[in-house]
């Protein structure tokens, strides 16, 4: 039983440490020199053995399908959305960052959505330059889709559940600009920088 | 040849994992403290959970939530039989339920393994289907339930041990495996940092905890720089620390404290809940009895 379960670790920390160094590797490299390389031996590993399908759901059973590099190259600042509410003369009714949120656990979960929200938009952009193809027009269509469907989700939700003479909506997503703490004063103010902003009618 | 090299690689291993002296409390420890973080992080968003969690009320359709994940050739064809078969509202509705109760049952140690395994899966179908509102602790919470049905975590201080008088005696040392997954996790994530300008000058302190809710970007520059290189060595070196006896208590300490500031500053209550625990499951002994070679306990 114990050489069974030695095994069974053994294995089961290859994969973990494989896939981290895996996964560092590859952002390490997409973080100084902005393209994304195949990685010899690992990267075989993660794409024949690990995406395979009995593989998949070993790993996302046990956890182990993810990095431990949170918070370490290039820590993003604070992202936020934003909902705006106008009447017919295009007075605002409402805004809030705080959504329908009322609990600090479920906020902080959105504010991750933020983030996640503002890499897809920046990573969209870099694929609308980069890739002139008709798939990468494609690509970048769907994307485009994806991300006008959820703000445009975000702020219906709101709007609905606050206020009946609203007649359109703003959604924004920003962001807190990136200072350097040793050039004096930049960190006592906060400047704030607009990633995207949609606006909608209410129907 | 090559199968002798393997026996004798395989057999250094099992010494790596047996060990003579066990942590018996390491078990209850692990399972009683999961399953409460697990339920009190679930009382903290429950007048929430239906805006990630919900068939008609979520802030998001489910279905736009973890469209861009690697979950979605899991859940597209699940979602589209309980469609099919009008159970989606009795999905939504019951889910939660099962998996509060199998937590509680974690907690007390009834049927121990199969309410952990319950219990994963529970959280799998519940949380993966908002990934993209998913963080650190929801991996490490995966983590800690597989671990919970691997691990026989009903041997003490539980309703089973009560019930089904279950032997004392385990030949491996489970304790071992959360060390080591431990060490790869600092390991990784210091290196990874130890890499960034920014984690050096204390530039990433900065963007890190920088907020519009808060005042910390006003903290000054030095207390920054040092948080940030701090955290870079203690995650990089705390591998090393850990194994030395002398300077493992220190680090462990240290690491808690980390994570209590994390709490305090990015206000990530549940990640460094769970965290913590960790490091106090791996290498605070509590109780710990000396076997012998038979694996029979040595008073």
């Amino acid at each position: 039983m114990s050489k069974k379960l030695t095994i069974f670790f053994v294995l089961h920390f290859f994969i973990v440490i494989t896939l981290a160094a895996y996964m560092e590797i590859k952002d390490t490299i997409f973080h100084f020199y902005d393209k994304r390389v195949s990685i010899p031996v690992l990267g075989d590993l993660k794409n024949k053995v690990y995406d395979n399908k009995y593989f998949t759901n070993y790993l996302i059973l046990s956890g182990i399908n993810t990095g431990y590099g949170f918070f370490g190259l290039g820590v993003s600042t604070d992202k936020y959305l934003t909902v705006t509410l106008y009447d017919s003369s295009k007075n605002m009714i409402d805004s809030t960052d705080y959504f329908n949120f009322r609990t600090q656990t479920a906020y902080n979960r959105f504010k991750g959505y933020a983030s996640f929200l503002a890499n897809y938009i920046q990573e969209t952009e870099e694929i609308a330059l980069k890739d002139k193809s008709i798939k990468g027009i494609e690509i970048c269509k769907t994307r485009n889709l994806y991300i006008n469907k959820t703000f445009k989700w975000l702020g219906k939700n709101y709007s609905a559940l606050k206020n009946v003479n609203s007649r359109s909506y703003k959604v924004k997503l920003s962001t807190i600009v990136s200072n350097n703490i040793w050039e004096e004063n930049d960190n006592k103010n906060l400047q704030i920088y607009d990633i995207k902003e949609i606006e909608f009618a209410v129907k | 040849m090559i199968l002798k090299k393997l026996n004798s690689l395989l057999n250094k291993s099992t010494c790596f994992f047996e060990g003579t002296i066990k942590e018996v409390n390491f078990l209850p420890f692990f399972r009683i403290t999961i399953g409460l973080i697990a339920l009190i992080d679930l009382a903290s968003m429950s007048s929430d959970i239906h805006l990630f969690f919900s068939n008609s009320k979520a802030i998001l359709p489910q279905e736009l939530m973890y469209l861009e994940s690697q979950y979605f050739i899991i859940f597209q064809p699940f979602f589209n039989f309980l469609i099919n078969n009008n159970l989606e509202s009795f999905f939504y509705s019951t889910i939660i339920w099962i998996y509060i109760f199998a937590l509680i049952l974690l907690i007390i140690g009834m049927f121990s393994r199969a309410v952990s395994i319950i219990a994963l899966i529970s959280q799998l179908l519940i949380f993966k289907t908002f990934p993209d509102f998913n963080y650190g602790y929801d991996n490490f919470l995966t983590m800690s339930l597989f671990y919970c049905t691997v691990f026989p975590v009903g041997k003490y201080l539980s309703l089973d041990k009560y019930f089904f008088k279950t032997s004392d005696i385990y030949v491996f040392n489970y304790q071992r495996v959360i060390q080591i997954h431990l060490c790869i996790v600092y390991f990784f994530s210091g290196i990874f940092k130890s890499l960034d300008v920014s984690w050096w000058n204390g530039n990433s302190m900065w963007k890190a905890i920088a907020s519009t809710t808060n005042n910390y970007y006003q903290i000054y520059p030095v207390i920054l720089l040092l948080l940030g290189i701090g955290t870079v060595l203690l995650e990089t070196s705390y591998i090393i620390f850990v194994s030395i006896k002398i300077t493992r208590k220190p680090v462990v300490l240290l690491c808690i404290a980390m994570h209590l500031g994390i709490a305090l500053m990015l206000k990530l209550y549940s990640f460094a809940a769970i965290m913590i625990v960790w490091n106090i499951a791996a290498f605070y002994n509590i109780q710990t009895v000396k076997y012998d070679v038979t694996g029979k306990v040595v008073l």
